[in-house]
């Protein structure tokens, strides 16, 4: 059962989807369903016995083509809605043991080009007003399948979020003249403090008002608003940038470092968003190598965020660590 | 502030961007789609053109 229930007081949609609860939890590595179905072997997801990058609909949708009816009724003040969109698996390789970090730059081209189809693709839909591409890594992010994967989900309405960034972008090229990502990256590269890596078409920074002690902020330096429209050379700079920074920080504390990367592009609602401004977002939840970060009472009730480091000392530890964006082949 | 979407939305929309014409720069994939038995649909990406077995770097 799934169902968006508007909520009234913080003017959004909450997302309900009750058979997500049955879905695969951290399977052993032998019964992985991500895994290419091997001959005599059992079937998986993936009907073939090797691909390149294979994206399918999730087994456990929250947002569906054809979703069911609400299993309640909304009123004026609490409207529901079919849980209309769609949700996809993005498989990155046949190899299980493999990660985005150890891809090499061709493959991470390639996961690109198909991100940007896919949002090319869902975003044509009617319903669709937004498509998020992203990544949760790590048991600590509530990974339930090692496989390297990504996910997309395509939204019937601007996600609260993304809505707040296309209302800022606006606010921003309405008072400042300018696009708002465009001037935070003059303004990055003129202090230089928290910058971690440039080049390619692509500024690294921690960003000034970093809510996760790593978190790290991807910008173009064209001011573009989708995958799409970037071109090779753009294409093959995020590559590189994405392979920098992953690699980093699993140098960082000498492990796999958990983390969500988040995708976000202009809006599919044929909307003016002209302002808006793609670019890729990090936030590992480490603010040790041992401890975490939790979303506790300042985050998750007051939705103010509290770091508990300098952005500019977390910057200068990721800028310092291999490797540079320059060495990677 | 988002809000309830209408039909009226849905009438103003203008898809953006399109897939009958997609300006993909880097478009030298091709896209092989099946239907799993239980409808839903599974999309293979492969590059003609590279080698298909891409060794890690690292």
């Amino acid at each position: 059962m799934s169902e968006r229930r508007w909520n009234p007081v913080l003017g959004e949609w909450v997302i309900t989807a009750t058979h997500r609860q049955d879905r695969t939890f951290l399977p052993p590595a032998e019964s992985c369903p991500l895994c290419p179905t091997r001959p005599g072997g059992p079937a998986t997801e993936i009907s073939r016995d090797d691909f390149e990058i294979a994206v399918f609909d999730n087994r456990f949708p929250s947002l569906r083509a054809d979703p069911e009816p609400p299993a309640v009724e909304g009123t004026e003040l609490t409207p529901v809605e079919p849980s209309f969109g769609a949700c996809e698996v993005v498989v990155y390789t046949p190899d299980h043991a493999s990660q985005l970090g150890s891809l090499s730059v061709e493959h991470v081209r390639h996961l690109i080009a198909v991100w940007a189809h896919r949002t090319v693709v869902l975003g044509a839909r009617d319903e669709v007003a937004y498509v998020y591409a992203f990544e949760n890594r790590g048991e600590e992010i509530g990974v339930t399948l090692h496989h390297p994967h990504g996910q997309i989900y395509a939204y019937p309405t601007i996600p609260p979020v993304l809505e707040r960034e296309t209302e800022n972008a606006r606010e921003h090229e309405a008072h400042a003249g300018g696009c708002l990502w465009c001037d935070l990256n003059r303004q990055e590269l003129d202090d230089g403090r928290r910058v971690v890596a440039s080049g390619g078409g692509w500024l690294a920074t921690v960003p000034f008002f970093a809510r996760w002690p790593y978190e790290v902020h991807l910008i173009s330096e064209r001011h573009v608003g989708w995958l799409h429209e970037l071109d090779r050379d753009e294409v093959d700079g995020l590559a590189r940038m994405l392979l920098t920074v992953v690699r980093k920080y699993n140098a960082l504390f000498d492990r796999t470092l958990p983390y969500i990367m988040a995708i976000h592009q202009r809006p599919t609602d044929g909307g003016d968003h002209d302002a808006y401004h793609l670019h890729v977002e990090f936030y590992p939840p480490n603010r040790t190598a041992t401890k975490l970060k939790y979303l506790a009472g300042s985050e998750a009730g007051a939705g103010a965020f509290i770091n508990d480091t300098l952005p500019e000392e977390t910057a200068a530890a990721l800028r310092d660590l291999p490797p540079t964006l320059e060495a990677i082949p | 502030m988002v809000r309830p979407m209408t039909d009226t939305d849905n009438d103003r929309r203008e898809p953006a961007p399109d897939d009958s014409d997609p300006v993909l720069p880097f478009d030298d994939f091709e896209v092989e789609s099946e239907t799993l038995p239980d409808g839903r649909q599974i999309h293979f990406y492969r590059w003609p053109a590279s080698d298909p077995h891409h060794p890690p770097d690292v």
